[in-house]
């Protein structure tokens, strides 16, 4: 999978979000997107996902430009700024209702994922009892568990304590080791250094690449 | 085995707990009260007051403006669930899902307004159940005004379905201004004396004599599939795909 971002713009009300920004993409690498809040980095995501159009430019997937089809982009799941489920829902029963959309999983896959970020115990619990960490975990969970192509995680430690934190930093490892596709978006750059192949700084709207040798945790 | 809740729309519990929903319930109320005691006061009749009141351009207006509130609502709380938006692959999917949930969130307001106002008009006039014949139809007050109301309502789903369409191609802001650019058709547009067919939505809210019932229905009907035909193409101008060139995600 290649996306390729091609000189895109985004305003709003006629403010320049983001600025004739320009990258590729591939599969196989995590690439770490950082820079303070209000940088652009999730409006970058949210475009990525077709949540918004660009004002100029274009998104191609594999050659596709998804958003002039209307369509949401192939394979891809996202955490996107706070998590939002339905929260008279259990951590479990949310999974669920997402799983039945596309019908390609069942429950053991489901279990899986919420072992796999350690809400097995807490997922019959209703959602709006969960903790600002587990909600983080579920949304991350449903990330995962269709086994897409390409992950878009925003702020994915926001709420975790540092073993958790570090066992998602390792399930993302493994990820890219699948070949995944893996974008990062983050304010805190120690995390993103000990993950990321390459990483893209946002500074009001206009983003430039950084180099960056690969660390194995 | 008990079915699990959720199997049914677990959205429509979500929105309808909201704040802003509980709103929305106080205005219908208000609405349904204002709708039973909006009456021709020369014709106290339960009958003419239904037609009177849902053929009235105040209520009209009221009541429109009200279900556009009501659908922006609740595509702005659908659209909150991105997980859910990314899983549905493209915009005709969404528009599919959205009308759903507008039509079933929507058909519980409808059905709400429609007792309380049945239950004050009631109150309002009191015995006079007076049945009376209407222009030269050859019906009574009390078919035509189911009629009246059936049309009224069928309108009211349209209105409701080409708004979801516009949120998803345009979003809130231009959905509530070709609305109320909709709605100020009402004014701008001068009423017609005698019932005819027309192109022009605001004729078919109107009380207009058509000569005969038959006529009237017929004109009514053809306009329907008028407005059906215009959702079709906004729905292809939303959601336009290439052949050939659709993802499995």
């Amino acid at each position: 999978m290649i996306i390729e971002i091609k000189e895109i713009s985004k305003s709003f009300r006629g403010v320049k979000v983001l600025k004739n920004v320009s990258m590729t993409l591939e599969s196989g690498h995590i690439y770490g997107f950082i820079g303070h809040n209000g940088s652009g980095k999730t409006v970058l995501l949210k475009l990525i996902c077709a949540f918004f159009e660009p004002t100029t430019g274009e998104i191609l997937f594999n050659g596709t430009n998804i958003i002039k089809n209307n369509e949401y982009p192939p394979s891809t799941r996202a955490l996107i700024e706070r998590p939002t489920f339905i929260s008279e829902l259990s951590g479990k029963e949310n999974l669920e209702l997402l799983a039945k959309i596309q019908k390609k999983i069942g429950e053991k896959e489901i279990e899986n994922a919420l072992e796999k970020v350690g809400l097995e115990k807490e997922k019959d619990k209703l959602y709006y009892k969960y903790s600002l960490g587990m909600k983080q975990k579920l949304g991350i969970a449903q990330v995962l568990m269709e086994d897409p192509q390409i992950l878009i995680l925003d702020e994915p430690f926001n709420g975790l304590d540092d073993e958790s934190a570090k066992n998602i930093r390792q399930i993302l490892l493994e990820e890219k080791k699948k070949g995944k596709l893996i974008i990062l978006a983050t304010h805190l750059k120690e995390d993103i250094e000990l993950l990321c192949d390459e990483l893209y700084k946002f500074d009001d709207g206009v983003v430039t690449k950084e180099e960056k040798e690969i660390e194995i945790l | 085995m008990k079915k699990k809740w959720y199997n049914g729309n677990p959205f429509i519990n979500a929105i309808t707990k909201t704040g802003r929903f509980k709103i929305l319930l106080c205005l219908l109320v208000a609405l349904a009260i204002f709708a039973a005691f909006n009456f021709d006061k020369n014709d106290r009749n339960i009958f003419s007051g239904m037609i009177y009141c849902h053929t009235n351009i105040v209520f009209i207006l009221m009541f429109y403006a009200f279900f556009l509130l009501a659908t922006l609502n609740t595509c702005i709380s659908f659209y909150q669930y991105d997980y859910y938006l990314i899983r549905l692959k493209n915009k005709r999917n969404v528009i599919k899902k959205l009308i759903s949930l507008v039509l079933q969130i929507n058909g519980i307001l409808l059905f709400i307004y429609f007792i309380i106002y049945l239950c004050f008009n009631n109150i309002a006039m009191i015995d006079c159940y007076e049945i009376k014949p209407v222009f030269s139809y050859g019906i009574n007050t009390n078919s035509y005004a189911i009629y009246i109301m059936m049309k009224f309502y069928l309108f009211a789903i349209l209105f409701m379905i080409i708004n979801t369409i516009l949120f998803v191609i345009v979003k809130e802001g231009k959905t509530a201004m070709i609305s109320v650019f909709y709605l100020l058709g009402f004014f701008i547009i001068p009423q017609p004396t005698t019932g005819k067919f027309s192109i022009l939505p605001w004729n078919y809210y109107y009380l207009l004599d058509y000569k005969t019932f038959k006529k009237e229905v017929i004109y009514f009907i053809l306009y329907l599939i008028l407005c059906i035909i215009l959702i079709n193409i906004l729905v292809r101008i939303g959601t336009k795909q290439k052949r050939g060139e659709a993802y499995d995600n």
